[in-house]
């Protein structure tokens, strides 16, 4: 009985051991939202479709410190289309994004270290699509492909309520396909 | 007369849905330009699941699939189709912790909170189970409760000829993660080889493509890039640029 007790305990103590090591509950991560004003970001429509969670917008010019090149995550608020999918979801179309810019912050409960890291969420309030761009038509071809136009009429939303809280805009489970090719 | 599949599939995202059914016309017209007086039937569909996927492969007759070609969203572990759910679902303990140990160190780490809810269900082509389970505790996706998925053993991989090409046109599926594909589980185009004739081909991309960076400026062609190729389930080539690869049995535009 008492060697059967042993076995279990150690056996207990080795899972608990493979978790603290894995998962590391001591750890915690929390994304923070850095500008308190909204800021723009003008970013390039990507086509990359290795799954339905890549995000297709990189950046081309930005007023913060994200790098040029680097892969955005928007988050959007109900009431206004996203600008990585639907029609206007197109190759090479240019976004000017306005909205606000997050942080990650890391905590160690053991040795209540804090590190701070980029993030590359962005809380979207407003955006635009700059003239010339390509939308996906309503027409087919002959044989019954998706055919594209090129559009200069302005394409934008805004959103209109005061409160920008961050639970307002849902975050979708981006990745970054692109990362290391 | 044989039969060449082309497959495009659904995805969350129309822009995906277009550029996957823009690419399967596309090379339609590849395959009509290549072959101008060929009496084989060259047929397109369009799928929503790993089922229908299954059930279009077959549904050709034994020896009588001379090609295929899927035109997907994929990983290592299979052409993945996957859905928003109407409710999400609480995220069990496994689950949960799998996916932020697997994200930690991603572009785009999993927080406790985002970790909590799965708000997608998978529907796509996988190896097999444990496939499966890998791909959806990434993604946190619900695989449980969809009954359209399926795997390699539900394919009659005697419809294909024995010098059949196979083509997967979505990303990673011909990937290789240290340790993963030696001790675990390998990618999904080495292990849809492993079930067809030594000198079928079998060809995958190492990498997430993009279309639009094609260098042959056609926006709907993902013949470009790495890729690997298997016959019978042994690599004959390792990352190759897909734009340049030259195979005497390569009988696809």
């Amino acid at each position: 009985m008492k060697k059967l007790f042993i076995v279990f305990l150690s056996i207990t103590v080795f899972l608990l051991l493979v978790f603290l090591v894995v998962a590391k509950p001591y750890e915690t991560m929390d994304e923070q939202r850095v500008s308190t004003v909204p800021v723009n970001i003008i970013v390039e429509f990507v086509n990359v479709t290795g799954d339905s969670n890549c995000t297709k917008l990189y950046v081309k010019e930005s007023d913060t410190d994200i790098e040029n090149g680097s892969a955005l995550f928007p988050s959007i608020p109900d009431n206004i289309p996203a600008p990585d999918d639907g029609a206007h979801a197109y190759a090479d179309n240019v976004f000017k994004l306005t909205g606000y810019t997050y942080e990650w912050v890391f905590r160690n409960a053991i040795t209540g270290s804090e590190n701070r890291k980029k993030s590359r969420r962005f809380d979207v309030i407003k955006w635009e699509i700059l003239s010339p761009y390509t939308i996906w038509s309503e027409r087919q071809g002959v044989d019954g492909e998706p055919l594209t136009e090129i559009l200069t009429t302005p394409l934008a939303y805004e959103f209109k309520f005061e409160d920008h809280q961050p639970a307002l805009f849902k975050m979708n489970n981006y990745i970054d396909c692109l990362a290391g090719q | 007369m044989g039969t060449r599949l082309i497959i495009h599939t659904d995805s969350r995202k129309q822009s995906d849905v277009n550029t996957f059914e823009s690419a399967a016309i596309s090379l339609k017209k590849g395959y009509q330009a290549k072959y101008p007086t060929s009496k084989d039937v060259i047929k397109l569909v369009f799928v929503k699941t790993g089922k229908d996927i299954t059930r279009a492969i077959n549904s050709i007759g034994k020896g009588g699939l001379i090609s295929l070609d899927i035109i997907s969203h994929g990983n290592q572990g299979g052409i993945h189709i996957s859905r928003d759910l109407v409710t999400p679902v609480k995220a069990g303990f496994i689950e949960k912790n799998a996916h932020e140990i697997i994200r930690r160190n991603s572009d785009r780490p999993q927080t406790e909170a985002d970790a909590e809810f799965k708000e997608e269900s998978m529907h796509g082509l996988y190896s097999d189970s444990s496939s499966k389970v890998g791909v959806s505790y990434y993604y946190n996706q619900v695989v449980t409760d969809s009954t359209d998925i399926a795997i390699l053993s539900d394919i009659k991989f005697e419809v294909f000829t024995d010098n059949a090409v196979v083509e997967f046109h979505g990303c990673r599926t011909a990937e290789v993660i240290p340790v993963l594909n030696t001790y675990l589980k390998n990618n999904f185009a080495k292990n849809f080889s492993d079930n067809l004739h030594k000198k079928a081909v079998v060809i995958g991309h190492v990498t997430n493509s993009a279309p639009d960076k094609n260098p042959n400026g056609n926006h709907s062609d993902y013949r470009y890039g790495k890729v690997r190729v298997y016959k019978g389930g042994v690599l004959v080539r390792d990352k190759v640029d897909r734009g340049k690869l030259k195979l005497e049995s390569l009988t696809t535009p």
